[in-house]
């Protein structure tokens, strides 16, 4: 890989992950094309433009507002067009921070509401009721998505289960006593002596 | 449509081209006024390519570099000539706006 190349590659982590698997060596061709001859890096206007672009492509394919929390939130599947937005989601390196980002994100608000209401109120112990809130609301949350979590349980032991039968076929086919043979093989043709 | 993208089917139309290969044609097309830069290129050819007015027609490696060539569908051209004929028509309703070239419009003597 040249610099200008490895250079092209960093910025254009501002494309969607199936856009770049898809197009990076072809822009990064164009881009090559384009440079002077001597470039090692990225010029500001090429840059900016790739960042621009990117983050274009990005919101044409992200999913609506609502579908996105009812995906982040309740495990709903946001439907065929959004199937590669999904595997990209899940095969994020961030996948993990975002999902815990946006959950801190919506339940900052109740946990303030809470906080507050108990300090204007002057109870004792607000701190005590106002932390269980956010269990509570995480409680409701899990409750929600139950069946979801369960089929998506049943799809991963179905999935398991086709593994280990594509693993017994392949052991079928191919007897035990046969291995053996060809271990032995070998030293049947060794000199004696 | 943007004049950009209506450049780069305006490139499209003459034969496939590579995305290097737009770009040339561009900014030939344009009497060296718009330069096209890789992001903006697809963006373009994105939005072309899922609206149906282009696609891919075939790739080569050149000096180990990906070369996919672009092509116009019958759609693209359709909406190319229309893109046309407005332009056109705005620049000759422009023109009698404008009056006789060379010589500033009365004014309501």
């Amino acid at each position: 890989m040249t610099p200008l190349e490895r250079s092209t590659a960093f910025w254009l982590r501002a494309y969607p992950r199936r856009w770049r698997d898809e197009r990076a060596a072809e822009i990064t061709a164009v881009i090559a094309d384009l440079a002077p001859e001597d470039a090692s890096r990225l010029d500001a206007r090429t840059a900016l433009g790739l960042v621009g672009a990117g983050w274009q492509t990005r919101r044409r394919d992200r999913p609506p507002l609502g579908t996105y929390l009812a995906y982040r939130l309740l495990s709903r599947r946001p439907g065929p067009t959004y199937a590669g937005w999904v595997d990209d989601d899940r095969a994020g390196r961030f996948s993990a921070v975002r999902i815990l980002l946006v959950q801190l994100l919506l339940a900052s608000p109740v946990v303030a509401a809470t906080w507050a209401t108990m300090w204007w109120l002057d109870q004792e112990g607000y701190d005590i009721v106002a932390s269980t809130i956010p269990l509570l609301f995480g409680l409701v949350l899990r409750l929600a998505t139950k069946d979801d979590r369960r089929k998506e349980r049943a799809a991963r032991l179905l999935a398991l289960q086709d593994e280990i039968d594509r693993w017994n076929t392949w052991g079928d086919e191919e007897p035990a006593e046969h291995d053996t043979t060809r271990q032995i093989a070998p030293t049947d043709h060794t000199p004696a002596g | 449509m943007s004049e950009q993208a209506y450049l780069v089917l305006l490139a499209l139309a003459q034969e496939p081209r590579h995305g290097y290969g737009i770009v040339q044609a561009v900014k030939e097309i344009s009497d060296d006024r718009v330069r096209l830069g890789a992001g903006t290129l697809y963006g373009i050819l994105d939005r072309l390519v899922q609206a149906q007015y282009a696609e891919a027609s075939g790739e080569i490696v050149v000096d180990g570099r990906l070369r996919r060539y672009y092509r116009l569908t019958s759609a693209g051209q359709a909406v190319l000539r229309e893109e046309t004929a407005r332009i056109a028509g705005l620049a000759a309703r422009a023109q009698r706006l404008l009056g006789p070239v060379g010589r500033p419009a009365l004014g309501g003597a």
